[in-house]
């Protein structure tokens, strides 16, 4: 792919978070990585490892330790006040939580016109009303909603206000937060297919952040997984899912059950020992390298490159190639 | 050629569809029921009106403000009249409360000093939200250096004793309800700044607002829209708590004599006032500590119930 089809741009990009004096967390650690337009491009990665982080620092919600996030072409950490406005009405966020993620206070139709009046989308209150009904009536709830209270939702309800709340102000490109986790199973195909086809309709970008891995593959063009901070390997969906070249990939994907009844013991679990290297002043070297079978003296003193294994398809490890 | 009759279908061999997993009956509108929409203030009202003492309380409240407001001009004194011929007379049908050592109607005094008293509490409590919703909101909001300076001028404003602060600016502005008001809030936001503050760290970190900046609403209207609707709960009941220690606060300075001056009257003062000859007279002490008592049970009161009702962790 060219550059002219690249959305977003992060280039060693790091987020730490000063604990005291001497403690510094690197959530994210060095990370590079394009989106292209239009595309869908996964994260997944184990609890703690900074991919929430990493997809609230590409938006500009934290402030970046150092590195660059270019949004076609805008540097979103050194964007001006009105860049910066510019950038929040082109560059969304749908999080995790359906239950945290809405003002109580506040009625459905006031939490999605938010982004209308911050933007200053919309003048007259009909034309709000109307943008209101029409965005509800998007995600699949009924206008009439509008006057009520989020606690008066259920949770896939909810989750749907927060969509219609992120799609109000016409975004290109969208985080996508673990939008799925905290849904059961049912809605969580609903809420992916609604998704899908507002990718399809309106022409969306997606970072999709999760954690269920099945999903990721079924939703996501491009996928990268993250390891303590770390981005270890990055590749087409089908290409990751079928040739893994990084040692934790490996063991990633052997952890998703199988159902395949005919051949019940053709994936064998790869069970990792040894235990998580702290994020909090990490040691030279693969931050991978106290669980991998594979690992070498050299594993524990040098950082592997991130490099090309095959085309497009790009790992972390001493290992290969 | 025919199928071998033992090749029966799997149960679990079936193919899902996307749409399978539409939305269920969004737009089916003869199938939903609608019920009226139930405001946060509403089913906190509904929960109110259930607690019995809470009710009570503002039925009392709500007399004692009337007498307040109409009391006076229902007997044909006035609470500075001063009938010589007619001192210490015990109540009867002519002097409802009675009279005090210098002749004065108790019944009118006692409601002329209660708006003295109450206008104090309220308005007192008033400031102190005020100042303190902002203070606090600002230094939570902001945090960091911002938020550690302004709590150390909390801290350092709320160590100076209330009795000095009071002594000091009746000597400078002058005994009276205006040099009260200035000495009880002049320090007496310091409290509701910190709960505000407490209240907003933790309300800050809420998804919500995080999304609200992630669509670029301005702090302001964060503060506004967000932070100030979700504390006004636990506020509303800190002011009612706040109220009562205003009107006893009034009471004990008028007592020991640096709250309201003669002739104008408070709860307070006619309590000091009646205290001297309390043996011969209970009559003119008990009036108004009753009155004292009863409103402040009532403000406490009242608050326990709206604690309980605002908050929706015990909605049944």
């Amino acid at each position: 792919m060219n550059n002219e089809n690249v959305l977003v741009q992060v280039q060693d990009l790091c987020k730490h978070f000063k604990m005291d004096q001497h403690k510094v967390l690197h959530a994210v650690d060095h990370i590079s990585f394009q989106i292209y337009k239009k595309e869908t491009l996964g994260i997944v990665g184990e609890s703690g490892c900074g991919k929430t982080t990493l997809g609230r620092t590409v938006l500009g919600l934290y402030p970046a330790t150092s590195g660059k996030v270019l949004f076609d072409g805008l540097d979103v950490h050194n964007a001006d006040k009105r860049q910066r406005k510019e950038f929040k009405k082109r560059a969304q966020i749908m999080l995790q939580d359906p239950y945290a993620s809405l003002n109580p206070r506040m009625t459905v139709g006031d939490i999605i016109a938010e982004g209308l009046e911050a933007q200053k989308m919309v003048l007259s209150k009909k034309e709000k009303d109307e943008r209101v009904c029409n965005l509800l009536d998007l995600v699949g709830l009924s206008p009439e909603y509008r006057s009520r209270y989020p606690h008066e939702f259920s949770g896939g309800q909810r989750q749907r206000i927060g969509i219609a709340r992120t799609l109000a102000v016409e975004p290109e490109f969208i985080v996508c937060d673990e939008p799925i986790s905290a849904l059961d199973v049912s809605i969580q195909a609903q809420v992916v297919n609604l998704f899908d086809d507002l990718q399809h309709d309106l022409g969306l970008t997606y970072l999709f952040i999760a954690h269920d891995l099945s999903m990721v593959r079924h939703i996501s063009d491009r996928i990268g997984v993250m390891y303590l901070g770390n981005l270890v390997e990055l590749g087409e969906s089908r290409e990751l899912y079928e040739h893994p070249a990084h040692p934790y990939t490996k063991a990633l994907l052997s952890a998703i059950p199988s159902v395949d009844l005919d051949n019940p013991m053709s994936s064998r679990r790869i069970r990792l020992d040894g235990e998580v290297t702290s994020p909090i002043n990490p040691k030279p070297g693969c931050r991978f390298a106290k669980r991998c079978k594979y690992a070498t003296p050299r594993c524990f003193e040098v950082q592997p490159d991130f490099k090309e294994v095959a085309p497009g398809h790009f790992a972390a490890c001493h290992q290969i190639g | 050629m025919n199928q071998p009759s033992y090749q029966v279908k799997s149960p679990l061999d079936f193919e899902l569809k996307t749409e399978d997993f539409a939305f269920a009956g969004a737009r089916e509108k003869q199938n939903q029921i609608l019920r009226p929409s139930v405001s946060y203030w509403q089913d906190a009202w509904r929960r109110l009106k259930k607690n019995k003492a809470a009710i009570l309380a503002i039925i009392v409240l709500a007399v004692v403000v009337i007498m307040c407001i109409i009391g006076p001009s229902l007997t044909p004194y006035s609470h500075e009249d001063v009938v010589m011929s007619d001192k210490n007379s015990p109540p009867s049908a002519v002097h409802y409360f009675g009279t005090d050592k210098l002749g004065r109607d108790i019944f009118t005094r006692i409601w002329v000093g209660g708006r003295v008293s109450l206008t104090l509490g309220i308005v007192g409590a008033l400031i102190d939200i005020t100042v303190g919703l902002l203070y606090g909101g600002i230094s939570s909001y902001f945090g960091g250096n911002i938020d550690n300076i302004m709590m150390r001028i909390v801290e350092i404003l709320a160590s100076i004793p209330y009795l000095v602060l009071v002594v000091l600016v009746s000597l400078v502005v002058g005994k009276g309800m205006g040099s009260l008001l200035i000495a009880m809030t002049l320090t007496g936001w310091c409290h509701m700044a910190r709960l505000v503050r407490g209240q907003i760290l933790q309300i800050k970190d809420q998804e919500y607002i995080l999304a609200a900046r992630a669509l670029g609403t301005s702090p302001w209207k964060i503060i506004w829209k967000h932070l100030i609707p979700n504390t006004l709960g636990v506020m509303i009941v800190s002011v009612t708590f706040d109220i009562p220690s205003f009107i006893f606060g009034e009471a004990f300075l008028s007592f020991i004599g640096l709250g309201v001056q003669a002739p104008m009257t408070s709860w307070g003062a006619l309590a000091a006032g009646a205290q001297q000859e309390m043996n011969f007279y209970p009559y003119q002490m008990f009036f108004p500590a009753l009155l004292i008592s009863l409103t402040m049970l009532s403000f406490q009161m009242l608050g326990d119930g709206l604690r309980d009702a605002l908050d929706p962790k015990l909605r049944q």
